[in-house]
């Protein structure tokens, strides 16, 4: 086929042109696909934080509870119901302390009891990480928790 | 001088100075004729033979392809593209691979807890994190695929010898990289399966426990190891993958595309020689003293498209250059949908006192796991990977038949075959027919695999 000197793009055959107008589509599918996804994404975003939360939550809870029954359930008693140590398991001591000041009782301990510090920073046996757990699990006890307004003294405590 | 049937000359039309030439009517033409686009793309936009070369040739980005390709190359089972795709990959790995280094510390008691922040509270953190989990596991694949690839195509053969050894140092990084990475998030599924991977390097003889301790910083996996995985991956390793890449890519350009050569035409064999430009054109050297002005000394391929004969080339920009930009896209949206459909895993935090059942190693090395099962440590860990890493490496001085034909090189396909095929097959059992205590199961019932 003689190429028609019309235009100035004849020096390429038909079917170059037609396979790079087809790359072109593809190209512009491609972009719709990259454009659309960070809407949708952001779209879905806030539903999958809160679901990867309660997921996390529920993994803190579950390892939390595990290392509270092996670590503190000898003084706060079992489902820190309290015993010798002051009940956690209460309205009144849930709804008054935020989970820093919990994390803060439990990594440096409280002076004058038999509180030890547990964090490894100073010379316990938990991480952060475990300190953060336990804190989880005593926070999800907090919608079924008794009133007990005189948690600090514990349930056995010899007074 | 002879003109091709399909080449028509429109060297008058061309002019370097577009302002020798009437500025087109409209805005968009005013604007491209204008001072500060010129000063931005040193070319106008010519669609001629001429204008093509020119854009390339002054163009800094264009440097790395040739002004023509042979049009086999345009076609997509030439290569598949998959040297391509793994630098895209490794492109979308660095990006993603920054965003998550602003919100990660390489410490014990941290990692853990900004990988939940990434999930949580960091926006899009989840979603960047999911692409550089998936592209990772996928440059891995790729990069194996186009080793494959090269391998039956017979691509490794002179004068490709040597890219093919810097194309298996390249797998070898890639590799590195997915195994460091794998450790950062210090959850369960990485410590364990990097236990389970270093664990192989203290059956090295002799050297074994001095090699274990540089790699992991101690007796078990901790913060020296934490620390040294994440230097590597996001120092040590880049920089080597991009020095090597480069050579590599540049090694592709220079070595020429593996083609079957046409007979006539620029890429024709001989075609390459080195020729003597005269004052008069191009001529073949002559050793009989004849007196020629000498102008330079060019490749064949670096003359003007119009002195040669038909030509099966076609030009790079836009074809080669619009495919490329077309399956770069491509392979990012490919990752993208997968980070926005799939989550990447994250188990609870890191716990040397509890080991998971199975604890298995990265899917790439479970292959590895599973010999080791079967074999004494030092044959399955030691001697069989490092012969395959060498045989590898060192294969085209090994396979030094030139032909490229199937036909004429029975003995390496099959070889190579026998052992794709065994890799392939270990690492299906190992990941999906394993159980618990590495019992066998079926994977229709339970699976084990965790990417």
């Amino acid at each position: 086929m003689p190429p028609k000197p019309t235009g100035p793009r004849e020096f390429e055959p038909e079917w170059l042109k037609r396979s790079l107008d087809r790359y072109l589509t593809w190209g512009l599918a491609f972009m719709f696909v990259l454009v659309v996804s960070f809407p949708l994404y952001r779209l879905r975003e806030p539903s999958l934080r809160a679901d990867a939360k309660t997921e996390q939550d529920a993994l803190y809870k579950k390892s939390g509870a595990d290392l509270f029954s092996k670590n503190c359930s000898t003084c706060h008693g079992e489902n820190a119901t309290g015993g010798t140590a002051p009940t956690m398991n209460s309205k009144q001591f849930l709804g008054t302390t935020e989970d820093g000041q919990i994390v803060l009782l439990i990594a440096g301990g409280v002076s004058g009891s038999s509180m030890s510090p547990w964090s490894q920073d100073f010379g316990g046996s938990l991480t952060a990480e475990q300190i953060r757990e336990i804190v989880t699990y005593l926070r999800s006890l907090e919608p079924k928790a008794p009133s007990v307004p005189d948690w600090r003294t514990g349930a056995k405590a010899e007074n | 001088m002879s003109k091709s049937t399909t080449t028509v000359d429109h060297s008058s039309q061309d002019v370097l100075e577009p302002e020798a030439r009437p500025v087109p009517e409209g805005r968009v033409a005013r604007l491209q004729h204008g001072e500060t686009w010129r000063s931005i793309f040193r070319h106008p936009h010519l669609d001629t033979p001429r204008g093509r070369a020119l854009q390339s040739f002054s163009n800094v980005f264009l440097h790395i392809y040739p002004v023509k390709v042979p049009s086999r190359v345009l076609k997509l089972r030439y290569s598949w593209r998959l040297g391509y795709i793994a630098s895209v990959l490794f492109a979308v790995l660095l990006v993603t691979g920054i965003y998550l280094m602003f919100f990660y510390t390489p410490s014990v008691t941290a990692a853990y807890g900004d990988m939940q922040q990434l999930r949580t509270g960091v926006g899009f953190g989840q979603l960047i994190r999911n692409v550089h989990r998936w592209s990772a596991h996928l440059m891995v694949l790729v990069v194996v695929l186009h080793l494959v690839r090269v391998f039956y195509a017979g691509a490794y053969k002179r004068p490709r010898q040597f890219n093919w050894v810097l194309g298996v140092s390249l797998l070898l990084i890639t590799l590195g990289f997915s195994f460091t990475g794998y450790l950062l998030p210090w959850d369960q599924l990485s410590y364990w399966a990097v236990t389970v991977g270093t664990n192989l390097i203290s059956y090295v003889p002799v050297l074994g426990k001095q090699l274990s301790d540089l790699l992991i910083g101690g007796e078990q996996i901790g913060q020296a190891t934490l620390l040294r995985f994440y230097s590597l991956h996001v120092a040590v390793l880049p920089v080597a993958l991009g020095l090597l890449l480069m050579v590599h890519i540049w090694r592709v350009r220079k070595d020429g595309f593996a083609v079957k050569r046409g007979e006539v035409g620029s890429f024709a064999e001989g075609s390459t020689d080195r020729l003597v430009v005269t004052s008069s054109g191009a001529e073949p050297a002559t050793e009989d003293g004849q007196r020629v002005r000498l102008l330079g000394v060019v490749d064949r391929e670096s003359v003007t498209a119009e002195e040669r004969l038909t030509d099966d080339t076609v030009f790079t920009w836009p074809h080669m250059l619009v495919r490329h930009v077309v399956v770069g896209l491509g392979t990012v949206a490919t990752v993208l949908a997968l980070g926005v459909l799939f989550a990447a895993p994250l188990r609870g935090i890191a716990n040397p006192n509890e080991t998971p059942e199975p604890a298995k190693a990265p899917w790439y090395f479970v292959g590895l796991q599973e010999l080791l099962s079967r074999f004494d440590p030092l044959v399955a860990g030691i001697f069989v990977p490092t012969a395959l890493v060498l045989v590898l490496v060192f294969l085209p001085y090994i396979d030094r038949n030139s032909a490229t034909e199937a036909r004429n090189r029975k003995v390496a396909i099959t070889i190579f075959s026998i052992v794709l095929a065994a890799v392939i097959v270990l690492t299906v059992i190992g990941a999906l027919f394993r159980g618990p205590g590495w019992q066998f199961i079926t994977p229709w019932d339970h699976n084990y695999l965790e990417l």
